[in-house]
C-alpha cells in the first residue's frame, strides 16, 4: 500500500492516455454534460415563471425547491431505481444500468440548482431591464429572453453549479448505473470501486481529475462573478 | 384635431391615500406637454400608468378614438406608446442592438432594421459610441441613445420621464435638442419634468400636478 | 490551591488509565477479525454460523465482506485474524508465504451457469461448462461478470481460457460488483452469469433466472479457511483466530453447514472425510 508509488503510478496512467481511464472521464463527461443540457431549459424556465409571476402555490414552490438544494442524492437514485426495474412502471423501457438512466437521475439531481439559481438572478435584475423591453413592443417570451440575456452570468453560475453537483455524484450513479466496465463506470464509482480494490493508482488519478474539475469550476465562478457584478 | 389619448378618470391609491385623482384629461396628435409638479406629486407615476408599466384604474380610456380597456391594450396599440425611464436602461449589447431592439420586436427585417437604426444614431449623434461598452456610457449619452431607441419606432405618444434631471452642461443641452427635434417633427409628447428650457420650447404646453390633480397653466 | 490541582491531576491520570484498562481488556481477549467472501455473506450462511461461534465461543466477531481478491489482501497484510474464502490456490499461497498458518477445507458446492428462461443462447443441459460459455460467445448474448477479482470471477476467467475465447461484445458488462448484485443485475437485465449455487438459491425469487448449465467438474466449488499467522503479525488475535478454526470444522459447526437449507434445499456440501 505504498501511496507515493500508487500516486506516481497515478499520473504515469494519465499523461500515458490509458484507455481504461479515459473512457471512464469521458463516460462521466457526456453523462453530466447531456443530464445539464437537458436540465437546464426547463430549470431556466421555471426560475424564470416563479421570478415573475404570482399564482397560487407559488411560495410553496420556491420553498420546495430551495429544499431540494441538498435532497439526498440516493434518495433520487431509490426512487428511479424502483421507476426503472422490470417491475416498475417505467420498466418496460429497460433503462436500468445504462447511461440513460444516469443521465435522469442527474438530470433531476441538478434541476433544483438549476432553478434556484435562475431565480435568484431573475429576482436579482434590474426592474429596468423588463421595462425597458416591453415598453419597446416586446412580447411577453422576448422580454423572457432579453431579462434571462441580461442575467446570463448568474444563470451560467448556476449552470457551473450545477455541473459541480453531479459530476462527483456518486450514490444515484451506483445504484441506477451498476457501475459496468465501459459503459455506467463513472469517476466517483470507479474510484469507489478501486478503492475498496486497494488499487489506489486509478482511484489517485481519477480523484486528480475531478479536483482538476472542481478548481475549474471555482475559478470560473470567481471569473462569473467578477464579470456579472459590473452593470 | 382629434384626441390621440383620452380618459374620464384616472385615479391611484397607495393604501388610504390617494397619490392620483385625475379627471377628464385629453391630448391631441402632435401636441407635445410638459407635465410638471413638485417631488413626490406623482408625475412618474402617471406616465407609469400609460405605459402600462403600473396598474391605475382607468375609466373611459381611449386611444386614437377607439375605447380601450387599459389593462388589456392590443398589441397595435401598446407598440404606439414609448416610455423612456429617467435613468434608461440600455441591454448589456451594443448601441446598434439597443436602437434596434423595437424593430426586431416588430419584426422589422435585418436589412430595414440596420438601416433605420443608423439613421436613429445619427440623428442622435451617438455614432461614435459604436465600440464602447455601454455601462461606460455617461448619462448624457445614455439618454440620447434612449431617446434614439425610442425615437426610430415612430410611435404616436412618447412618455418621457425627466429626461434631463440628472444632466448639465453640454449632455443636458444635446438631449434639449432632440426633444425639441420631436416636437417640431410633430410628435405627441408626454413629459414629466421641472427643466425651465423644455418647460420654454417652441410649442410646448404645460400641465401641473398638484395634490393628485392635473391643472393647465 | 496548587496542593489540590496536582492531586486533581493524579487522580484524572490514574482514572483515564483504569477505564483504558476495564475497556481494552474484554476487548482484545474477545474479538474476531474475520474477513469472508460475498458469496458465503449473500447466501446466508455467515448469519446461521457467526452467532452460533460467538455463542459457543463468547467471542465477538467483526465481519469484514469483501470479493476473495480484497480478502486474501487483507490475509496477507494482517489486517484480519482469519480468513474465509473460495480459491483454495490463494488460500494455500498465504500459507506458503508464511502469512497464514494451515489451510483447512470447510465446506464445498458448485457453480453453474444461470441466465433467462428464454435461453437465447441455448445452454440448458449442457453439462459441459466451456462448451456453453462457448455459445454465450457466440451468440453474443448478454453477460454480466462479477469483474471483481472474486473466486467466482477467477473461475469465470478460467473457463474463458479454456475456451479460448476474450470475453469482449457490447453484451458483455462487468460490474465490478457482489455475487448478490450481479444476480439482481442479471435479472433485471435478463443475462447469463456464472454464479454459485447457494447466493442463486438465496436471490433465486428476486431474478427471474433459472440454473441452465451445471455438473462440469471444473465448477467444483471449494471453501477454506486460513488463520493468519502470528509470528509474521503479532499483533492479531490468535487464540480467537485458533478457536475460529477448531470451532468450524467442528461437528456442530458441520451439521450447521449441512443443515443449511434456501427453499428447502442444501447447498452447502461437506467434505468427505471430516478434520
Amino acid at each position: 500500500m505504498d501511496i507515493l508509488a500508487s500516486t506516481r503510478q497515478a499520473f504515469a496512467l494519465l499523461f500515458s492516455g490509458d484507455a481504461e481511464l479515459w473512457t471512464i472521464i469521458w463516460i462521466s463527461m457526456r453523462v453530466s454534460l447531456i443530464a445539464l443540457a437537458a436540465a437546464t431549459p426547463p430549470a431556466v424556465v421555471l426560475g424564470y415563471a416563479l421570478a415573475h409571476k404570482r399564482f397560487p402555490g407559488r411560495r410553496i414552490l420556491v420553498v420546495l425547491i430551495q429544499g431540494l438544494l441538498s435532497f439526498p442524492t440516493v434518495v433520487v437514485g431509490l426512487v428511479l431505481y424502483i421507476l426503472l426495474t422490470r417491475q416498475g412502471p417505467l420498466g418496460s423501457w429497460q433503462l436500468l444500468f445504462t447511461q440513460e438512466a444516469m443521465i435522469m437521475g442527474q438530470a433531476v439531481i441538478a434541476f433544483p440548482v438549476l432553478a434556484a439559481f435562475a431565480l435568484a438572478a431573475v429576482q436579482g435584475a434590474d426592474p429596468r431591464v423588463h421595462e425597458t423591453a416591453v415598453s419597446l413592443g416586446a412580447s411577453p417570451l422576448r422580454a423572457a429572453i432579453t431579462t434571462l440575456l441580461e442575467v446570463r452570468f448568474a444563470v451560467v453560475a448556476g449552470v457551473f453549479n450545477g455541473f459541480g453537483r453531479v459530476i462527483s455524484e456518486v450514490g444515484c450513479a451506483m445504484m441506477v448505473g451498476g457501475n459496468i466496465a465501459g459503459v455506467t463506470r463513472n469517476m466517483p464509482t470507479a474510484i469507489a470501486l478501486e478503492t475498496s480494490k486497494g488499487d489506489f493508482a486509478q482511484g489517485i488519478a481519477l480523484g486528480v481529475v475531478l479536483m482538476l474539475f472542481a478548481l475549474g469550476i471555482s475559478i470560473a465562478l470567481g471569473l462569473l462573478q467578477g464579470r456579472g457584478g459590473l452593470k | 384635431m382629434s384626441a390621440l389619448l383620452a380618459f374620464r378618470h384616472l385615479r391611484k391609491s397607495f393604501g388610504e391615500r390617494n397619490l392620483l385623482d385625475l379627471g377628464p384629461f385629453a391630448i391631441g396628435e402632435g401636441e407635445a406637454y410638459v407635465i410638471t409638479g413638485d417631488n413626490g406629486s406623482g408625475k412618474t407615476t402617471l406616465l407609469r400608468i400609460l405605459a402600462g408599466l403600473e396598474p391605475g384604474e382607468i375609466a373611459g380610456f381611449k386611444f386614437r378614438g377607439v375605447p380601450l380597456t387599459h389593462g388589456r391594450l392590443p398589441d397595435h396599440v401598446r407598440h404606439d406608446i414609448v416610455y423612456v425611464h429617467q435613468h434608461p436602461y440600455l441591454f448589456h449589447t451594443t448601441v446598434m442592438h439597443n436602437i434596434g431592439y423595437g424593430l426586431a420586436a416588430r419584426r422589422v427585417d435585418g436589412a430595414e432594421r440596420r438601416r433605420l437604426a443608423e439613421e436613429a444614431i445619427a440623428w442622435a449623434g451617438v455614432g461614435h459610441l459604436g465600440g464602447v461598452p455601454l455601462h461606460q456610457l455617461s448619462g448624457g449619452e445614455k439618454q440620447r441613445v434612449a431617446l434614439a431607441r425610442a425615437k426610430v419606432l415612430k410611435p404616436h405618444l412618447f412618455l418621457l420621464d425627466e429626461p434631463t434631471a440628472n444632466l448639465d452642461g453640454e449632455a443636458r443641452g444635446q438631449a434639449i435638442a432632440l426633444i425639441r427635434q420631436l416636437v417640431q417633427d410633430n410628435g405627441s409628447l408626454l413629459i414629466a419634468c421641472h427643466d425651465r428650457e423644455l418647460i420654454e420650447l417652441p410649442g410646448m404646453r404645460r400641465f401641473h400636478l398638484e395634490n393628485g390633480k392635473l391643472v393647465a397653466a | 490551591m496548587r496542593p489540590y490541582t496536582s492531586c486533581l491531576r493524579g487522580i484524572c491520570r490514574i482514572g483515564a488509565a483504569l477505564c483504558l484498562a476495564l475497556l481494552a481488556q474484554p476487548l482484545a481477549a474477545a474479538e474476531l477479525k474475520l474477513a469472508a467472501t460475498h458469496t458465503l455473506h449473500d447466501s446466508g450462511l455467515l448469519n446461521t454460523l457467526i452467532p452460533a461461534f460467538e455463542a459457543a465461543s463468547g467471542i465477538k466477531v467483526r465481519l469484514a465482506i469483501g470479493g476473495t481478491g480484497q480478502v486474501i489482501r487483507l490475509a496477507a497484510n494482517g489486517d484480519v485474524d482469519a480468513v474465509l474464502s473460495h480459491v483454495k490456490a490463494q488460500e494455500e499461497k498465504l500459507v506458503t508465504s508464511g502469512a497464514g498458518l494451515k489451510r483447512y477445507l470447510v465446506a464445498f458446492n458448485d457453480f453453474f451457469i444461470a441466465g433467462p428462461p428464454q435461453d437465447p443462447a441455448r445452454i440448458r443441459g449442457i453439462k459441459d461448462a466451456v462448451e456453453a460459455m462457448r455459445r454465450i460467445h457466440d451468440a453474443k448474448a448478454r453477460f454480466v461478470s462479477r469483474g471483481d477479482e472474486s473466486g467466482t470471477h477467477v473461475k469465470e476467467r478460467e473457463l474463458w481460457r479454456a475456451a479460448g475465447l476474450e470475453p469482449k461484445w457490447p453484451g458483455y458488462l462487468s460490474a465490478g460488483a457482489g455475487m448478490g448484485s450481479v444476480l439482481m443485475m442479471a435479472g433485471e437485465m435478463q443475462a447469463y452469469t456464472l454464479c454459485d449455487r447457494a447466493t442463486f438459491a438465496a436471490f433465486h425469487a428476486r431474478t427471474g433466472l433459472e440454473i441452465l448449465a451445471a455438473g462440469d467438474p471444473r465448477l467444483y466449488n471449494e471453501y477454506g479457511v486460513v488463520a493468519a499467522n502470528p509470528a509474521r503479525f503479532p499483533g492479531i488475535n490468535a487464540a480467537a483466530a485458533a478457536k475460529f478454526v477448531a470451532w468450524l470444522t467442528s461437528a456442530e459447526a458441520q451439521r450447521l453447514i449441512a443443515g443449511f437449507r434456501i427453499g428447502g434445499q442444501q447447498v452447502f456440501f461437506l467434505p468427505p472425510t471430516a478434520r
